[in-house]
């Protein structure tokens, strides 16, 4: 045997990546014709509770979505409650709720600097035992409530119901390279419902049982990613998470390289809290054997990947200029024939074979989701772009937040 | 449905598709191995025909350009082949095949040096540049320091082709024929460029210097 130590790791790092892959279709192939499938419930009271900072120009379009809702207007009950913004948020909520009787405005005392705070006032008001979170600048589709509701309703055990959270109204390159990965992560979170292991019920929409909520303490508002945390701790109480595949929300995602980078140093801060905060659930339950080692490996397995890569590239360019700068010192050709031929190894059709499975499942989950209007031949460049490029890009946005946490300087705005 | 059975699946799954790549890239290893085998056999047979060849010079006088032209040919046949078993050896991880073949090149190839200089004693005219290199290194400044020195030789041997014998061995495969001609020629770091068996380089030089120091 020839192997060296990258090798070695390189061949732990392939299987892993193999290792999800499969998988994602043993649980896809048995559960193929149930994927979008929920419980039918009947329409029971549900708070809906929406967080605000300065979201003036979003916050009427939200509540008129709520008040659109396909469920009985009786049985709803939104609560606004704004973070102490200091743009026009408050009057035009106010607006709403001098207009509709079930639409409530509460204000914090003070900026909280994120959303956990403003929840947690607004579940407490809620007086519904079903109560729903949703971003200020989210858009449910109408009968999203309707279709998550049986998942509480048929099984005592079950927390919190999550829904396929979709870019809404994607325009420029970024957003629909983002429309790629939501509609690739609503995919493989409706798989990992099916062993129990969703690892987050994100802020556009979930709906809770209050009582749950209650009992595990509400939101955690120093956790810069208070929805994981939550997901986390619903499940370290024995409760679970579900997935609707079919009930979507629509929810506003970063339109600039700045927005973005800064979105998801916030996801990687709050993932990194939330990892510290239940390290002692390690290999306990499924919260420890799967969601927390799949969590950490999904944000170091990337981080490690570029690594190694960077480490190969590095060591190749320096030789390439130590060679170089040998070579004009002798006056001798810098560049030969040699140097671009190539001999490929085991490790190289592993890699490919890794990297023609990823793009399939890419392709195969976006056609799962009927992400009819993602086809065509300049989508297909926007793929690529998404395979290549974007997932290259973000785990140095875990680097960043690490790098952030190790000097103490984060917010969550 | 227990869809936790799930787990285990993709477990055997991942390692059967795991265990059949890894047979699949032994084999096919194996099957560059055994054609590089075959070529150097090849070779094998070429060499014991120049060792005849030498001896025919004295014995049957056969004309030394004919003698000559054959060493060249046979030299760049297995520079070429050698050139391309570094390569693949490079690829290789699932077995010590080819660092065997590697090691018989580098034993062909000093064999080729002795014939060379027993030619060159007989009829002159004709430069041996020997290039020893330390195979797979793994120190970064000598594998900047090889990758120019071969470039320099193999531009040396571009522009004279019929003066000069390249002969390119790896100095660390422990052939103990080599080592001693190594210690001969106080040859005690590697990369080195031994011209006509007098003159040695072990740093970067100048093509002119090379140039000038072959054919002066």
């Amino acid at each position: 045997m020839n192997f060296n130590s990258l090798d070695l790791i390189f061949f732990v790092y392939t299987f892993i990546s193999l290792y999800m892959l499969f998988l994602f279709l043993a649980l896809y192939i048995p559960n193929r014709k149930n994927m979008f499938g929920y419980p039918e419930g009947k329409p029971e009271p549900i708070s809906i509770v929406m967080p605000c900072y300065n979201e003036g120009h979003h916050i009427g379009e939200a509540i008129e979505a709520l008040l659109k809702l396909d469920y009985p207007k009786e049985m709803i009950e939104i609560i606004v409650v704004d973070d102490k913004s200091n743009d026009n948020s408050v009057e035009v909520i106010k607006k709403y709720a001098q207009k509709y009787k079930n639409v409530k405005l509460i204000v914090n005392r003070r900026n909280s600097g994120g959303a956990a705070e403003p929840l947690n006032i607004g579940i407490r008001y809620a007086k519904y035992n079903y109560v729903a979170v949703v971003d200020s600048d989210s858009i449910p589709d109408k009968d999203s409530l309707r279709k998550m509701i049986g998942f509480l309703q048929q099984d005592s055990k079950v927390g919190v119901v999550t829904c396929s959270i979709l870019v809404k109204k994607p325009w420029n390159l970024l957003q629909k390279l983002q429309a790629y990965e939501y509609f690739i992560i609503a995919f493989t979170r409706r798989l990992l419902d099916m062993v129990d292991s969703i690892y987050v019920t994100p802020g556009p929409l979930a709906l809770y049982r209050k009582d749950v909520l209650m009992k595990v303490g509400l939101f955690d508002t120093k956790n810069m990613t208070q929805d994981i945390e939550m997901t986390w701790n619903i499940m370290a109480h024995g409760y679970y998470a579900r997935m609707c595949l079919d009930a979507k929300v629509y929810a506003a995602s970063p339109s600039t390289i700045k927005s973005w980078w800064k979105q998801r140093i916030r996801w990687n801060l709050g993932g990194i809290q939330t990892l510290f905060k239940y390290k002692k659930k390690w290999f306990k339950g499924m919260l420890g054997m799967f969601v927390m080692p799949l969590f950490a490996l999904g944000m170091g397995l990337g981080v490690f990947g570029i690594g190694l890569m960077a480490y190969l590239l590095i060591k190749r360019f320096v030789v390439g200029y130590l060679a170089t700068k040998y070579s004009l010192y002798a006056s001798t050709a810098i560049l030969s024939l040699g140097d671009f031929t190539f001999a490929p190894s085991i490790l190289n059709f592993f890699g490919v074979v890794s990297f023609i499975l990823g793009f399939w499942f890419t392709i195969f989950g976006l056609a799962v989701m009927k992400a009819n209007d993602l086809r065509g031949k300049k989508n297909i460049f926007n793929l690529a772009f998404y395979l290549i490029v974007y997932l290259i890009v973000y785990p140095f946005t875990f680097l960043t937040a690490v790098y952030q946490m190790i000097r103490g300087k984060y917010s969550w705005r | 449905m227990n869809n936790k059975s799930a787990f285990w699946k993709a477990f055997v799954f991942t390692l059967i598709v795991f265990v059949i790549g890894l047979f699949l890239g032994a084999y096919f290893e194996s099957q560059r191995a055994s054609s590089i085998v075959g070529v150097l056999e090849n070779s094998e047979i070429d060499l014991l025909d120049e060792q005849v060849s030498v001896k025919a010079i004295s014995d049957f006088n056969v004309r030394c350009d004919v003698s000559k032209n054959s060493v060249f040919a046979f030299a760049d046949r297995i520079y070429n082949e050698a050139e391309k078993l570094e390569k693949d050896d490079q690829a290789t991880k699932f077995s010590d095949g080819l660092k065997v073949a590697h090691k018989r090149y580098d034993l062909l190839r000093t064999l080729l040096w002795t014939q060379a200089v027993e030619i060159k004693k007989k009829c002159g005219n004709l430069h041996t540049v020997v290039y020893i290199y330390e195979y797979n290194t793994k120190d970064v400044d000598k594998q900047a320091l090889q990758i120019s020195f071969s470039r320099l030789v193999e531009e040396l041997k571009q522009k004279h082709p019929n003066e000069i014998l390249l002969i390119p061995i790896a100095g660390n495969t422990e052939l103990s024929s080599l080592e001693t001609i190594l210690k001969e020629k106080n040859i005690v770091s590697m990369p080195s460029i031994i011209v006509d068996e007098q003159k040695v380089f072990d740093k970067i030089v100048s093509y002119n210097e090379l140039e000038s120091s072959v054919l002066k």
